[in-house]
């Protein structure tokens, strides 16, 4: 049975895949957007408990794609984890939760997810 | 005229002790020092005292002249002024002829000796002037000679110019890079421009007398371009006004080249890591989806991850490899090669890929294809490189159906042709115009703005050409044309220096 959902926002497919495959296997439901720009609209419609975001993406990047989702009374209370291949992320997006950096550790990743939403 | 001689010495050379007595009385009210002596002691005497002038009177005409000859060549510094017997004047001229400074008649008048003296001194004086200022001039002229070379010869373009901004003095170095210029003005020489350039150090040195700084871009007169670090100074007259400025520009083009490498080294260095990383990542999800499968024999699961972690090594491999040809210069390993089964190889290579994603990739050879002289390994990769691109395109473009796309190979009597043609999203002109830059990637983290540029480079150094021709919303035509004989080109190039075929057609 599906629980918590996780919303997985990175340009590239594969890791998309990736992330869908441990999201799912530790129970949790997961919808994807490939660009900051399209995020927001998803986060809408699926309304999602945690969000992971990648940064650097080729439409909008990352911390633009948050700044707008904190301006959004509905959806700023979501957390996000920041999970970039960006050596610098930590800085980029202060009130993430936690940032990981690619290639990131899947039981440190679960494990600040457990923490978040359960 | 002098007065009062003030301790001057002089030695009275006479056989008369009695006429040396009375000139030795005579001399001493106008401050001269004697010292009498006779022939026999007159060389030890001027040899003790060093006196600048010898009084000598004439007895024997022969004993004199040789006395005279001795102390000339003894004491040449010595005016040596002769008593000759009146009217003696034939003898007067001989003694002058051998280097006595004035001859005088027995009994001497006082004045005629005072006149005498004087001139003798003042002829020393003038004589001692003479030598300083010959010594000066020797110094001045080695200095001249020193500060031509030092102008000439450092290694900078220095330029004088005057308020009007005309070069009144250049260096040799200037010269040769810039021509002939002296009259010509500064701008109009280093830059071919009519107007003054903005904020010129000259004008402002000219202001405010103080040294001023630019960095600057100009052209020789062949044509090359350089970059020059001036500076300007000001050169003052003897009222302390400037009247000329100093221009000194130093060639810095290759510190700049270098910093230009350096920085696009840490650009490079960048955008590895971060699609390098993004490419280690996709291969843990890879190896997870293998791990998984194995674990649960799912063989479907198994087969899914292996094809993940295989695309990931290639893509990892590709990078690895773009790095190593970046990184290092590399020299080309030219051989004669038949072009119908290297096209075979290149589409071997890319066909697969596009079979797999639904891409119909068709392939056409024309004409006498022949062979042609190559390195094969660099080309292969290059042309690889953009059929790979172009599958990807197809991959990636929702907006049609069916994709194809298409690699042709024409055979001339020079060139050989490699046409590659997709019916891909296509390219709006920004991209065309940058996708040749170094590290310009429209694939986000799937690229590393390497593949292009590196294809652009060895085409140019295999002295062919790229021209593209892509519409948005069609598709994109890329055709590379190679020489059927290698000729040496210049290594690499920049990117956007190939041909765009879209870019001529608009202007």
């Amino acid at each position: 049975m599906m629980g918590k959902k996780i919303l997985i926002i990175d340009d590239d497919p594969n890791i998309v895949t990736y992330l869908e495959d441990i999201f799912q296997d530790a129970g949790y439901a997961t919808c994807k957007a490939s660009d900051g720009a399209d995020a927001l609209a998803v986060v809408k419609a699926e309304k999602p408990d945690l969000i992971t975001l990648d940064l650097e993406m080729p439409k909008e990047w990352g911390p633009r794609f948050y700044r707008e989702l904190s301006q959004d009374d509905e959806c700023s209370n979501i957390p996000v984890i920041v999970i970039s291949g960006l050596s610098g992320n930590k800085y980029a997006i202060q009130k993430a939760v936690a940032s990981f950096t690619k290639p990131f550790d899947r039981e440190d990743l679960l494990k600040v997810i457990k923490e978040t939403i359960g | 005229m002098h007065d009062i001689v003030i301790s001057e010495s002089i030695v009275i050379i006479t056989q008369d002790p009695e006429h040396g007595r009375v000139l030795a009385h005579i001399l001493s009210e106008y401050g001269y020092q004697s010292s009498n002596c006779d022939y026999d002691d007159a060389l030890v005497t001027v040899g003790v005292v060093r006196p600048r002038l010898a009084v000598m009177g004439i007895c024997d005409c022969r004993l004199g002249q040789e006395l005279l000859r001795r102390l000339r060549a003894g004491y040449p510094e010595v005016r040596i002024i002769v008593l000759v017997p009146e009217g003696e004047y034939e003898l007067g001229l001989d003694f002058l002829a051998d280097g006595a400074a004035d001859f005088l008649y027995k009994p001497v008048s006082e004045r005629a000796l005072r006149v005498s003296l004087d001139r003798a001194l003042t002829f020393l004086d003038l004589q001692q002037e003479n030598g300083i200022l010959k010594e000066k001039s020797k110094i001045l002229e080695s200095s001249q000679q020193l500060c031509r070379q030092l102008f000439d010869e450092v290694p900078c373009y220095i330029s004088v110019q005057n308020k009007d901004r005309r070069i009144v003095r250049a260096n040799r170095q200037f010269k040769l890079d810039f021509g002939s210029c002296l009259g010509e003005r500064c701008y109009e020489i280093y830059k071919h421009r009519t107007h003054p350039c903005p904020q010129c150090p000259v004008e402002e040195t000219f202001r405010d007398g103080m040294v001023h700084q630019t960095e600057e871009v100009v052209t020789t007169r062949g044509g090359q371009q350089k970059i020059v670090l001036t500076l300007t100074a000001p050169l003052r007259d003897e009222k302390g006004e400037i009247h000329e400025v100093m221009e000194l520009a130093t060639d810095i083009s290759q510190i700049r080249e270098l910093q230009d490498r350096l920085t696009s080294l840490g650009l490079f260095i960048g955008s590895i890591s971060h699609g390098v990383r993004g490419m280690l990542t996709a291969l843990d999800g890879g190896l997870y989806r293998l791990e998984k499968g194995i674990k649960s024999q799912d063989l479907e699961l198994v087969t899914n991850g292996a094809e993940r972690v295989k695309l990931m090594i290639s893509r990892i491999r590709n990078s690895v490899l773009e790095m190593l040809y970046y990184s290092k210069d590399r020299d080309l390993n030219i051989q004669l090669i038949d072009v119908q089964s290297f096209g075979d190889g290149v589409a071997n290579f890319v066909e697969p890929k596009a079979t797999k994603h639904d891409v119909r990739f068709q392939k056409e050879f024309h004409g006498q294809l022949g062979r042609f002289e190559i390195d094969p390994e660099v080309i292969s990769a290059g042309l690889v490189n953009i059929l790979e691109n172009a599958v990807d395109a197809c991959i990636e473009d929702e907006g049609k159906d069916r994709h194809i796309v298409s690699f042709l190979i024409e055979g001339g009597k020079d060139n050989v042709s490699f046409i590659i043609r997709d019916n891909g999203p296509g390219m709006d002109r920004s991209t065309q115009e940058k996708m040749f830059s170094l590290f310009f990637s429209s694939k986000g983290s799937k690229g590393t703005g390497l593949g292009l540029y590196i294809a652009n480079d060895v085409v140019h150094q295999h002295g062919g050409q790229i021209h593209v021709d892509s519409t948005p919303g069609e598709g994109t035509e890329f055709r590379v044309v190679l020489p059927r004989k290698h000729v040496r080109a210049e290594n690499r190039v920049n990117g956007g220096q190939n041909e765009s075929g879209k870019s001529d057609g608009d202007g």
